[in-house]
C-alpha cells in the first residue's frame, strides 16, 4: 500500500489521470450501487419463473405436511372453504399486497422413535437433530405484511407457532412434495411422503450477512403424529371418520344429504356427480394418505395430471373426492384446534371462477396477488393467494391465534423470542439507515478504489516516463557505438 | 525513531486509505448483521477485494519498474559523466567518484526530483539497480539529505552492468564488484586480484 501512496502524487499531477481515475470511481460506485437491483431483477426474474413451477407443481401435490393434506388436493370444495378460511384470518385484503416476500423452506429432521409432536419449545428441541435439508426457495412465498406488527421490526424476528397454523395462515406458496423430496435427497434425508409430513413452524426473518432469504423451517415427523388442522367452526359440519380408518363407508349415511349452508364446500358424497370423471373410489385403502386421488402415485410423478382439478373448474364438483380427503385429514376431535383452515392456506386449490356461492364474488385482491407473483394462471389457479387474501371468507384471526399451541396471550400470533439452537435474531436496522450505510460503504469503498486506480495510473504514466527516457539514452549510447 | 517526512506521509496516507476501506467495509456490512437484507453483500466484497488485490498487484509491479528506471545510471566514460533521473547529469574525475555519485543519489532516492539529460549526452553504459539498501550514518540530523557517500553505509547494492557498445550484461551482486568495474585501482588495493570488472572496464575503454 505504500508504495501505491507515494506514487499517488505522480497520478494527481497530471489531470488526464486524475479525470480518468474519477470516472472510474463514479463508474464504480454506480456499479455497487446498481448490483443489488439489477441482481435483483435478474433474481426476481428468474425466480418469478421458478415460482411458476413451483405454483404449477403445487397444484397436485400436497404432501408437504398436514397442511396440504387438509387442504388436500384439488380444487375440492371443501378444501377451498377451508384455505379460505385459513387465508382470511391470515391475511387481510390490506396487507396482503404489501410484503410478499421469498422464502427458504428448511425441513428438519427429527430424532428416531419420535412418537409425540413437541407441544413446547423444550420439548421441541429434543427431537430435533440439527440436521437440516437444503433450502427450498420460492419467491414471494410468505405475506410478510403484517410481520413487523408482532416485533416492532420488520428484521431480526420469529413468527413461531409449533401448531404451524399461524404461519401457514401466512405461507402463500408452499413447497411441493417433489420439491420436498428433490430436497431431503439432496439432503440425504429420508422423506416418504406416505408416512411423513413437514409441519411448517417457524418464519424467520433474514437476519444474517450471508443469507438473505426468509426461512421456514418445517419438521418432518410422521403423520400420525403431526398435529392435525382444528375442526372447522361450523358445528353442521358432516362428522368425517377417523383418518385411520381404512374404508370409510360411502355413501355415508351419517352424512347429510343436503350441503350444509354453513359449510359452503362441504360437498355432499351420498350424490357423486355422474359426469364427473375423477370421482374416486372412497374405498381405496389409500384413501388416508390422499384418498382424492385415486391414481396417486401416478399424479406425484406427473403434476399435470391433476392439473384440470386445480385449473379449477367449478362445474366439476370434486366434493367426494374432496371430501373424502378432508374427511381422512383434517378432523380430530380430541385436538383442540379449532381453526382448521389455518392449516390449509398454502395449498388451497380453489379456483378464482368457482361459481360455488361461496366463491361467487371473485377477489380483486386475489388478482392483484396473481399481479404481483406474475404467474400465469388458468382458470384461478393461483387460488392459493385468492384464498388467502380473500376476506369474505371470515375466520377470524382470533380463532387462528386460538389454534396454536403456544400461548397466544403472552405471544400474539406465535411471535416469540429466538428458539434456543435456531440462529438468534439480531437488532433490527431501519430501511432507511440500511440504505444510508450501504450508499456510505459504497462511496468509501469506491473512494479506495478510486484511489488504488489513480495511483496505479500514475505510477503507469511515472514509469512510462522513466521507460521511455531509458529506450531513448540506451538508443543514443547504441548509436554511438555506430 | 523518526522518520522522515517523506516516509511518514505516506504511512499516513496508507493508514488514512487502510482506515477508510475499514470504514466502508463495516458501513457495508453493518445492515447485513443487523438483519436487514443482504442478497449481494458478499458479491460486492468480494468483487471489491478481487479488484483490490490485482489492482495492488499491478500496482507493485507497476512500483518495481519506476523504481529500477529511477535507480538506472548511465554513464558516459568519455566525457567522464553519468546521469541518473535522481542524480541529474554530474561529472566525475574517477571511478571512486562515480561510485559515491550513485550512492548518494540512491541513498536520497525518495526525496529526489525527476531530471532529463542533455540532447548530446550519449553513454557507454548503463548500471541497472535491482536492489539498494544503505543505513544512514548517525551523525545525519533527521531528514537531512545525504550529502556524501562516507554519509552511508551500504549494506546490498544488487543489478547489472550493460555495455551498451557490446550489448554485454553482467550481473553484480554487492558494491565490491562495482569497485571491481569502476575502481579497479581500489579493488586491486584492496583485494590484490584483479576481476571481470576491471578488466572489462579497462577493455571498453
Amino acid at each position: 500500500m505504500a508504495h501505491v501512496i507515494a506514487n499517488i502524487s505522480h497520478g494527481t499531477r497530471r489531470s488526464p489521470a486524475l479525470v480518468s481515475a474519477l470516472l472510474i470511481a463514479a463508474f464504480s460506485l454506480l456499479l455497487v450501487l446498481g448490483v443489488p437491483h439489477a441482481s435483483a431483477h435478474a433474481a426476481e426474474s428468474h425466480d418469478g419463473d421458478a415460482s411458476v413451477h413451483a405454483e404449477m407443481a403445487s397444484y397436485d401435490d400436497h404432501a408437504s405436511g398436514y397442511i396440504a393434506t387438509s387442504c388436500d388436493d384439488d380444487a375440492s370444495a371443501y378444501g377451498a372453504q377451508s384455505c379460505g378460511e385459513d387465508s382470511s384470518a391470515g391475511a387481510s385484503p390490506s396487507r396482503a399486497s404489501k410484503a410478499h416476500v421469498s422464502v427458504g423452506f428448511f425441513v428438519a429432521v427429527v430424532k428416531d422413535g419420535t412418537d409425540s409432536y413437541p407441544q413446547n419449545e423444550e420439548e421441541l428441541q429434543q427431537i430435533l437433530t440439527g440436521v437440516y435439508s437444503p433450502g427450498i426457495y420460492i419467491d414471494q412465498a410468505f405475506d410478510a405484511s403484517d410481520f413487523a406488527e408482532f416485533g416492532g421490526e420488520l428484521y431480526g424476528d420469529q413468527l413461531y407457532d409449533l401448531t404451524g397454523e399461524a404461519i401457514d395462515a401466512r405461507i402463500l406458496q408452499l413447497p411441493t412434495e417433489e420439491q420436498i423430496a428433490e430436497a431431503c435427497a439432496r439432503g440425504g434425508i429420508d422423506f416418504d411422503p406416505e408416512t411423513q409430513t413437514v409441519v411448517w413452524y417457524v418464519v424467520k426473518s433474514a437476519d444474517s450477512v450471508w443469507d438473505s432469504m426468509w426461512h421456514i423451517d418445517g419438521l418432518l415427523v410422521p403423520k400420525e403424529i403431526a398435529p392435525e388442522p382444528g375442526e372447522p367452526e361450523d358445528p353442521d359440519e358432516p362428522e368425517v371418520p377417523d383418518p385411520d380408518e381404512p374404508d370409510p363407508d360411502v355413501p355415508d349415511p351419517d352424512e347429510p344429504d343436503v350441503p350444509d349452508p354453513d359449510e359452503p364446500d362441504t360437498p355432499d358424497p351420498d350424490v357423486p356427480d355422474p359426469d364427473e370423471p375423477d370421482t374416486p373410489d372412497p374405498d381405496e385403502p389409500g384413501a388416508d394418505v390422499d384418498p382424492d386421488v385415486p391414481g396417486d402415485d401416478d399424479e406425484q410423478d406427473s403434476p399435470d395430471a391433476s392439473k384440470p382439478d386445480n385449473s379449477g373448474d367449478a362445474a366439476q364438483p370434486e366434493f367426494p373426492d374432496a371430501s373424502n380427503g378432508d374427511v381422512s385429514h383434517v378432523v380430530d376431535a380430541a385436538r383442540p384446534s379449532p381453526n382448521t383452515s389455518l392449516h390449509q392456506g398454502g395449498s388451497s386449490q380453489m379456483p378464482n371462477d368457482v361459481s360455488s356461492p361461496f366463491w361467487d364474488t371473485p377477489s380483486p385482491l386475489g388478482q392483484d396477488i396473481a399481479v404481483i407473483n406474475d404467474v400465469p394462471q388458468a382458470d384461478g389457479a393461483n387460488s392459493d393467494e385468492l384464498a388467502k387474501a380473500d376476506g369474505s371468507l371470515d375466520v377470524s384471526a382470533d380463532a387462528a391465534a386460538a389454534a396454536s399451541s403456544i400461548s397466544e396471550e403472552d405471544t400474539p400470533l406465535g411471535v416469540t423470542t429466538p428458539v434456543p439452537g435456531e440462529e438468534p435474531a439480531i437488532g433490527g436496522i431501519s430501511e432507511a439507515a440500511s440504505t444510508a450505510l450501504h450508499v456510505v460503504g459504497a462511496v468509501g469503498l469506491a473512494g479506495v478504489a478510486a484511489g488504488v486506480i489513480a495511483a496505479n495510473v500514475g505510477m503507469a504514466q511515472a514509469g512510462s516516463a522513466l521507460s521511455s527516457l531509458d529506450s531513448q539514452l540506451r538508443g543514443r549510447g547504441r548509436g554511438r557505438r555506430r | 525513531m523518526s522518520l522522515p517526512s517523506s516516509k511518514r506521509a505516506v504511512l499516513v496516507r496508507a493508514v488514512l486509505l487502510i482506515v477508510l476501506a475499514a470504514v466502508s467495509l463495516a458501513a457495508w456490512l453493518v445492515p447485513g448483521m443487523l438483519g436487514a437484507p443482504s442478497s449481494f453483500d458478499s458479491l460486492v466484497i468480494a468483487i471489491w477485494l478481487i479488484a483490490m488485490v490485482l489492482l495492488l498487484a499491478d500496482s507493485r509491479r507497476r512500483d518495481r519498474k519506476r523504481k529500477r528506471y529511477l535507480r538506472t545510471f548511465y554513464i558516459d566514460s568519455e566525457a567522464s559523466c553519468v546521469f541518473g533521473p535522481m542524480l541529474g547529469t554530474r561529472s566525475y574525475s574517477n571511478g571512486s567518484e562515480l561510485l559515491d555519485l550513485m550512492t548518494v543519489a540512491l541513498a536520497n532516492e525518495e526525496s529526489a526530483a525527476l531530471a532529463t539529460p542533455s540532447d548530446d549526452f550519449a553513454p557507454e553504459y548503463v548500471v541497472e539497480t535491482e536492489d539498494f539498501a544503505c543505513v544512514r550514518d548517525a551523525r545525519l540530523q533527521g531528514e537531512e539529505p545525504v550529502t556524501r557517500a562516507d554519509d552511508v553505509t551500504v549494506i546490498r547494492w544488487e543489478g547489472a552492468i550493460v555495455d551498451l557498445s557490446t550489448g554485454r550484461e553482467k550481473e553484480f551482486a554487492s558494491p565490491f564488484d562495482l569497485e571491481d568495474v569502476f575502481c579497479p585501482g581500489c579493488a586491486e588495493a584492496s583485494s590484490g586480484e584483479s576481476s571481470w570488472a576491471s578488466s572489462y572496464v579497462c577493455a571498453t575503454r
